[in-house]
């Protein structure tokens, strides 16, 4: 005899219905919805939790009432394309609930032509969303910037966020107009992986002095057709290269001076070689000529200019090196140079400005000296 | 064979039935039960659930006794019901009812997730006015109720 207690329909019991309603395919669950009120509670959510715009291609076009009626039992959001599908998907009744989006493959991600500078560090531009997961799918906020010229890329941590050959193949597939990087306080050898691998035809490459090495050398030497500035900043706390006296600085990169040589060398079209925190020694540079002929700005310290008045005299020796070259034939400013042949410090230094034809600016230690 | 424990049940009726510890185990009602209160030498009373269907339910468990996904959440809605359990399901309505309230009371998920599978076999295709029928439902909607087009979606 069966107890008369449970002589129940359990379709009445909500969370049975519920139970069913996931398991009913999409067309029953419309059938479902129309059974009763009861029923139509339970079986709405099945209608909506999943939205896969490969199949509910008129989506988008719904009028927003209905979905700001039934947008809460959105659950899952599939195949977003487009712009207009990703709108109708951030409707307020969708966002505030917990929504999973996923994208596909081809997705048209909003690009924001006019921007040329982005200052983000791998790790951000790799994984934008911290919660997140890394995407396998590989997209990065780099996607967005397809004018991006120049990208203040740091990484700070010892390894870099991401393979260098994902960087490399994200940069020539969605900016590869990028030829100027920042790597701020990233230590030599992120430099050295960003600047060789992850690049192409680099002309503008700033770093932090304190971490230049050999490797960050070879690194930038791969850029030499292309490179038209360097610039080693001193810490970036530091804005005092500005000075009336000459305080007596160290240099981490004395031993290895001579490889620094390599870059005025190397590099025909540099235009700008701002080296502050380095000291360079005559003896090497006088080794060999200087290809860059159309430098315009050098600033770098000297060994042997240790005060104020020595760079006074170079820069005014310069000076009027330029003025006589400007007035008379350029052989006889040389031949009156070796008549001197004053081979103190100072005037092999004005010598040697004196052949970048270009120049413009010279900091030697002290101030900013524009010809 | 290892000697397993046995638990003695009671139906609605008062029928007692013995079973061993680990297919009892496959009900958490059970299973949380006994944990909890160890072994007890008197019988367990179910009076939410008949002879017959007691029966019926030992037998489902019984035949899952060794498989080792019985216990993981099986959520695959796609996943085919396999042949034994479809024959298992080939009953008259009001014993699949019983059996789902059965199911649901001792909490049995995955003959939870069968019955209810086979609920929306019979829901299959079916237009409205055939579910109502099917499931002996009374229509609550108003004229102007019924006509829901954004289900247009589709």
């Amino acid at each position: 005899m069966i107890n008369p207690s449970i002589e129940k329909n359990p379709l009445q019991i909500p969370e049975i219905r519920a139970r069913v309603s996931r398991l009913v395919s999409l067309e029953d669950a419309i059938s479902c919805v129309r059974v009763s009120k009861a029923w139509s509670k339970d079986f709405t959510s099945a209608i909506w939790y999943t939205v896969d715009f490969n199949i509910h291609r008129t989506f988008k076009d719904l009028d927003g009432n209905i979905i700001t009626k039934h947008g809460r039992h959105i659950r899952t959001i599939e195949n977003i394309k487009t712009q207009p599908e990703l709108n109708a998907v951030l409707r307020s009744t969708i966002k505030n609930q917990d929504v999973a989006l996923f994208s596909g493959p081809s997705i048209d991600a909003f690009k924001h032509k006019g921007v040329v500078t982005l200052l983000a560090p791998i790790k951000q531009v790799f994984q934008p969303d911290p919660e997140s997961g890394l995407s396998s799918l590989g997209f990065s906020l780099l996607v967005h910037f397809p004018n991006l010229i120049e990208w203040h890329c740091y990484n700070l941590s010892a390894a870099l966020f991401v393979p260098v050959e994902r960087i490399k193949t994200e940069v020539t597939r969605c900016c590869p107009r990028v030829t100027m990087i920042d790597t701020w306080k990233s230590p030599p050898h992120i430099i050295h992986s960003l600047v060789a691998n992850a690049f192409y035809g680099l002309k503008n490459v700033t770093f932090e002095y304190i971490q230049l090495s050999m490797d960050v050398i070879v690194a930038l030497l791969f850029h030499r057709e292309t490179l038209l500035r360097v610039c080693a900043s001193l810490d970036s706390q530091c804005s005092y290269t500005e000075r009336d006296e000459l305080p007596l600085e160290g240099d981490h990169f004395q031993q290895s001076g001579r490889a620094v040589q390599l870059l005025p060398r190397c590099c025909p079209y540099l235009k700008f070689l701002e080296f502050e925190g380095h000291e360079m020694d005559m003896d090497i540079v006088e080794e060999e000529e200087w290809a860059c002929r159309g430098l315009q700005q050098l600033r770098v310290r000297i060994r042997g200019l240790n005060t104020k008045e020595k760079v006074d005299r170079t820069l005014k020796l310069w000076k009027e090196g330029r003025q006589r070259k400007g007035e008379e034939d350029t052989t006889f400013i040389e031949s009156h140079m070796n008549e001197a042949k004053d081979t103190s410090i100072e005037a092999r230094v004005a010598r040697h400005l004196l052949a970048l034809e270009k120049l413009e600016a010279v900091w030697l230690g002290t101030r900013t000296f524009h010809a | 064979m290892s000697a397993h424990s046995q638990i003695l049940l009671t139906s609605s009726e008062g029928t007692e039935f013995i079973i061993d510890r680990d297919i009892a185990d496959k009900s958490m009602l059970l299973k949380c039960m006994l944990e909890d209160i160890g072994e007890i030498g008197q019988a367990v009373p179910l009076p939410n659930v008949s002879g017959p269907i007691l029966t019926k339910v030992i037998e489902y468990c019984t035949h899952h006794r060794d498989d080792p996904n019985f216990l993981s959440a099986n959520d695959d809605v796609a996943a085919d019901i396999d042949e034994w359990d479809l024959e298992y399901c080939k009953v008259d309505q009001g014993t699949l009812y019983e059996l789902i309230l059965a199911a649901n009371y001792l909490d049995i998920k995955p003959l939870m997730d069968l019955t209810c599978k086979t609920v929306a076999n019979m829901i299959k295709a079916k237009s409205p006015e055939e579910i109502r029928k099917t499931f002996n439902i009374t229509n609550d909607f108003t004229p102007d109720e019924e006509d829901q087009d954004w289900v247009d979606e589709h």
